[in-house]
């Protein structure tokens, strides 16, 4: 039977052809030529390095026994969690164009999934680059473990489509309730036995024996007999990526192959009527991908009940924060909640961890947060992608506009700000004039980053959802806003550092100096509102549109 | 072409189909009607071999479509009511596809024929995330044209078409049928099943209410032979 028939072959290689096309279409206008070879530029910045360390190094520079020794637990791992994230029934996953075409084609189940595999595995070519430059020092020769980490990533692509299609044939033959409960309690009972059957040694009060003893743990788990066994699969990829010399990774190279051809024959062999599952899931996943690029975030808005109470008009801001806000709290209730929990539960962690001062730890998730959150709250004008020409109509003036428009993921942000810095005056209260001026100055840091991420968006429009893998300009755009928007809080920071600096050696006091610092930065943020409704009103939404990128 | 014996879909205890059975000769032309929720498109899936049924035998050109899905499959074609289409590939390419997915050797001259009727000549170089969502249904309408299938499926073919989209369309479906293919078309559009469709069958909670000519189904749940399809929609739906 011919496991890939030649029009699968011509969709695959017009894939191909089609990512290229649009790479080059993308260059062709000025504003796609510029992203695209900034996005080179910065791809060759990080890899070339590494190629010549790699190249002028001679050997590996770090033990290279450690990936010989946990690269089969590692691949156990991602296995088992793969087996546990599948066991629900989660279906082999299609776009919906394949299902509108392919399902209802001239082709078997078979042929269908050959087709899924190997265009999934164009994707592990990229996966196994991005491993083999991060174990570079670990191994002598790139190339030699670009091949075992494309062979693992194919291992584990195969085993994932299996898991799925094992799901989907012990649902259809398990239906009732009882009978799957009984599977759940056997596979409980197994990962238990497995747990306990291995050594585990007594645990220790300092911090570093912690360490070195959870390691030892880990190196009793590797090696005890059941693990072992199950990681006996796996072992010629470690040995393949330790080998010493050419011929020795070559056979061991051939033995992984072999591996990975095994897992393919099973995913085949097993043939799970997995059409329906798949077809369900890609039309809920297309909904989804609207949903997303209608309200420009990922989370789709879920409780209705949930309302702001109504703002005071303020020439017609009130009302845009109020509509940004009630969609941030329907649609990340569940995200927020988790967030703020995690937050929080990091003050009895510390406690427990006998931390006295834990303001290291807190300013560090305190600039992770603020890093982090202009591309988690975009309760913006991003978040507008398909209404701006409805706010264009809008009888107000764009500076109130704008404003409205910032005040929901600044506030949103500066919860989670607050959040932190009372965690720290909690902890230790002689830290409290510090968790102070972390709590007056990080908002006007995110009022900086939310107006950067604004003004790029305002100026070369996109939409997050059509950004593919590998796309080089989304990867320029994005280095680019984030050198805007550390550019723009130096040069804020740096005039009410030096105007704050420049007080307090006046008048001989500190916090005068901090006030007045405090002032100007205050200023230059209240100062970026305009430059943002400037962006807006330049904005040409005939011919500059999202909808075109 | 198509035949449906005792087709019953269950989805945990929700009964989505129960024991359906219909034909659908050549050249005929066969209207899905029902509400929401009355398993039309669960029907339509189940014939493409897409939704496996839980019960009963679903058939295309007298092969079965679960024991020769690939025979079944290669003689029919499916338009789902909203077509998603390969975002990288252009208009020509998705019939590029579709020809060697069918083993059509000289499409390219039937490809011309197509875009041409559904005036989508200009935008045969255009990627499908160029293309308005009318546009996207005149491309997956012109693939499922393109091997002249004996049996076509549509769901809804009519959303998003310009009039001059609808007419080409109706034409089209009419020439088929009448070369011998048999046509399913499930639409809310009355007054397309009522100018298009020979024969009707009306489902309702996965139940067949009436399956056989329009005439007959005029006679049967109204007063005269001149009624509405729209009259006869709603007798059979609201008794039901």
């Amino acid at each position: 039977m011919n496991l890939l028939p030649g029009s699968l072959r011509l969709l695959l290689w017009m894939h191909v052809r089609g990512f290229w096309r649009r790479l080059y279409r993308n260059a062709r206008t000025p504003k796609g030529l510029v992203l695209t070879l900034v996005g080179v530029g910065l791809f060759i910045l990080w890899f070339l390095p590494m190629l010549l360390s790699m190249r002028f190094r001679g050997g590996p520079s770090a033990n290279p026994s450690v990936l010989r020794d946990w690269l089969p637990l590692g691949m156990l791992t991602l296995s088992v969690v793969t087996l546990l994230t599948t066991a629900g029934g989660r279906p082999v996953t299609f776009t919906p164009a394949e299902t509108d075409f392919l399902f209802p084609g001239p082709y078997n189940r078979r042929q269908i999934l050959m087709y899924r595999l190997v265009r999934s595995s164009f994707g592990t070519l990229i996966g196994a680059a991005f491993f083999s430059i991060g174990f570079s020092r670990q191994t002598s020769s790139f190339f030699g473990t670009y091949v075992v980490a494309t062979l693992a990533f194919l291992f584990l692509l195969f085993f994932s489509t299996a898991a799925a299609q094992v799901g989907q044939l012990l649902a259809e033959k398990f239906s009732s309730w009882w009978q799957r409960l009984v599977i759940v309690v056997v596979a409980v009972a197994l990962g238990l036995a497995g747990f306990f059957s291995a050594p585990m040694p007594a645990p220790s009060t300092r911090p570093m024996e912690d360490f070195a003893q959870a390691i030892k743990a880990l190196e009793g788990v590797r090696d005890s007999v059941v693990v072992r066994m199950a990681t006996a699969p796996f072992e010629p990829f470690a040995r393949a990526v330790a080998a010493p010399d050419l011929a020795s990774r070559a056979a061991w190279c051939a033995l992984s192959a072999c591996v990975v051809v095994a897992m393919l024959a099973v995913c085949l062999r097993l043939d799970g009527d997995y059409l329906e599952s798949s077809a369900t899931a890609a039309i809920k996943k297309a909904e989804q991908v609207k949903k997303a690029m209608r309200s420009g975030v990922a989370f789709t808005p879920t409780k209705k009940g949930l309302r702001l109470p109504p703002l005071p008009h303020w020439g017609g801001a009130g009302a845009i924060v109020w509509r940004q806000g009630t969609t941030a709290v329907r649609s990340m209730r569940i995200p927020l909640l988790i967030m703020g929990l995690a937050v929080v539960a990091m003050a009895p962690l510390m406690i427990a961890k006998g931390i006295k001062d834990p303001t290291g730890p807190m300013v560090g998730i305190l600039v992770m947060i603020t890093l982090l959150g202009g591309g988690l709250f975009r309760f913006d004008f991003r978040a507008d992608v398909d209404r701006l020409d409805t706010l264009k109509m809008l009888p107000m003036s764009s500076r109130l506009l704008a404003a409205g428009q910032l005040a929901t993921p600044v506030v949103m942000l500066m919860a989670f700000q607050w959040l932190v810095c009372g965690i720290v005056a909690a902890l230790n209260p002689s830290r409290l004039g510090f968790a102070l001026t972390l709590a007056v100055f990080t908002p006007l840091v995110s009022i900086v980053f939310f107006a950067v991420e604004n003004v790029a968006f305002l100026l070369v429009p996109n939409r997050v959802a059509t950004a593919t893998p590998g796309d080089l300009t989304a990867i320029a755009r994005n280095a680019l806003v984030f050198l805007a928007k550390f550019t723009a809080l130096a040069a804020v920071l740096g005039v009410a550092g030096g105007v704050g600096f420049g007080v307090g050696w006046l008048t001989g006091v500190r916090s005068a100096g901090m006030v007045a610092g405090w002032v100007v930065a205050a200023g230059a943020c209240a100062a970026v509102v305009p430059v943002v409704a400037w962006a807006f009103d330049r904005l040409d939404l005939s011919s500059d549109s999202a909808a075109n990128s | 072409m198509i035949q449906v014996t005792e087709f019953t879909k269950v989805y945990d205890q929700y009964v989505a189909v129960s024991a359906l059975s219909f034909d659908v000769l050549p050249g005929q032309i066969l209207g899905l009607l029902g509400p929401n929720g009355a398993g039309k498109t669960t029907t339509m899936k189940a014939i493409c071999g897409v939704i496996p049924p839980t019960q009963g035998r679903l058939a295309v050109g007298g092969f079965d479509i679960r024991q020769s899905p690939v025979e079944a499959k290669r003689l029919l074609a499916y338009v789902p009511d909203d077509p998603h289409l390969f975002e990288a590939l252009t208009v020509l390419e998705h019939l590029e596809f579709a020809a060697a997915a069918y083993g059509v050797a000289d499409w390219r001259g039937r490809a011309d024929v197509l875009l041409t009727r559904l005036e989508l000549n200009e935008k045969r170089d255009n990627l499908s995330s160029e293309l308005s969502r009318g546009m996207r249904q005149k491309v997956a309408i012109a693939c499922a044209h393109l091997h002249e299938p004996r049996a076509l499926l549509l769901d809804e073919p009519l959303t998003g078409l310009d009039p001059r989209g609808i007419r080409n369309m109706k034409s089209s479906l009419k020439e088929l049928a009448d070369g011998g293919a048999a046509v399913v078309v499930s639409s809310h559009l009355l007054a397309l099943v009522e100018d298009l469709c020979t024969h009707l069958l009306i489902l309702h909670k996965g139940r067949k209410l009436f399956a056989g000519p329009v005439e007959d189904a005029r006679t049967a749940f109204s007063q005269g032979a001149d009624a509405s399809l729209e009259e006869v929609f709603f007798k059979a739906t609201e008794g039901a």
